[in-house]
């Protein structure tokens, strides 16, 4: 194992957050608004590169 | 411009700079500019150059490091694969699998490649690949309605002895659901029909009562010669037939982007 990589880490998890939740959209558990769902990417990959910035640094 | 005569003896010339100046007057002159590596005892000056031209040796190679060798990126692809053409075959058999299902699956087989690549080797265009499929994605949930039931043109047209199926579903193309020759036998029969993306055209009855309920994402929608257009187009009709009902058929239609008509039987053949 090498040290953590902050950023794979959080994006991963953002990610696997997404496919779930357009998972349980498309099993229509609930309905997904989706203009939610590119703010949300962008806010995540953001704060996900500046942790890994800050945590570098 | 320099003022000296051309044929002045250099050692013999007027002093004419501070520098020329300090050196006649015996005091340490400071270089204006770096002055080589043999003013400098703590510096050591490069190898000479070898007629091959090559001036140093080569690096000695690191030795790789097993976590981050580890193929975690290769070995994602590869799941998000095995994933895909496990669902593929599984909608084709029994089980209804939409196309946002399955890029779903895809885009948490991604994050859970990146969580373990966190720790474990080099996970290359895992995030590139989650971003494609979150924008696809957003454009599949934006349609509104599932992408299942595969791509084409599809015309059906069910025998009047067969039961209706509770739905008919087609991703992209054309779908024509011809309900001619069914005899729905004094029942009240309920239909779903969706398509994603494209035309949908689906013929009732001529003996039966029909209640629709019809949704367009974007697009055209036309029940029994009543049109609208545009976003989020909805509506709902009751046809009744002129003479005795041999049934009520419940219609429940929805198009992402496309067209939807719905008409009495004689119609199909003045189309």
């Amino acid at each position: 194992m090498h040290p953590l990589n902050v950023f794979r880490l959080l994006a991963g998890l953002l990610f696997v957050g997404l496919g779930l939740v357009f998972l349980a959209d498309a099993a229509s558990w609930f309905e997904l608004e989706v203009r939610y769902v590119w703010p949300a990417l962008l806010l995540g990959l953001g704060a996900a590169g500046l942790l890994s910035s800050v945590r570098r640094a | 411009m320099s003022t000296r005569p051309p044929d002045t003896d250099l050692d013999t010339a007027p002093a004419e700079t501070d520098t020329e100046i300090a050196e006649l007057a015996g005091a340490p002159v400071e270089p204006a500019y770096p002055v080589g590596f043999g003013d400098d005892p703590t510096l050591v000056p490069p190898p000479p150059i070898p007629p091959d031209g090559v001036a140093f040796e080569p690096m000695p190679e690191r030795p790789a490091d097993p976590a981050r060798q580890f193929p975690v990126g290769r070995i994602t692809f590869s799941v998000i694969l095995i994933l895909a053409g496990t669902l593929g075959l599984l909608s084709v058999s029994s089980l209804e699998v939409s196309a946002q299902g399955v890029l779903a699956a895809a885009l948490v087989a991604t994050g859970l490649g990146l969580v373990v690549g966190a720790w474990l080797g080099r996970p290359r265009g895992l995030v590139a690949l989650g971003v494609v499929l979150t924008l696809a994605l957003g454009a599949t949930a934006a349609i509104g309605v599932p992408l299942q039931g595969g791509i084409g043109e599809r015309v059906i047209a069910p025998d009047p002895g067969v039961a209706l199926p509770a739905a008919y579903h087609l991703g992209i193309g054309e779908l024509v659901v011809d309900l001619s020759d069914v005899d729905l036998a004094g029942d009240r029969v309920a239909l779903e029909t969706t398509l994603g993306v494209g035309e949908l055209v689906v013929v009732v009855p001529s003996d039966v009562d029909v209640e629709v309920t019809a949704e367009v994402t974007a697009g055209e929608l036309d029940l029994f010669g009543r049109v609208a257009d545009g976003m989020s187009v909805s509506d709902r009709a009751v046809s009744e037939t002129p003479g005795d009902a041999d049934g009520v058929l419940l219609l429940d239609v929805r198009v992402g982007l496309g067209r939807v008509e719905v008409r009495r039987a004689p119609d199909l053949g003045e189309a």
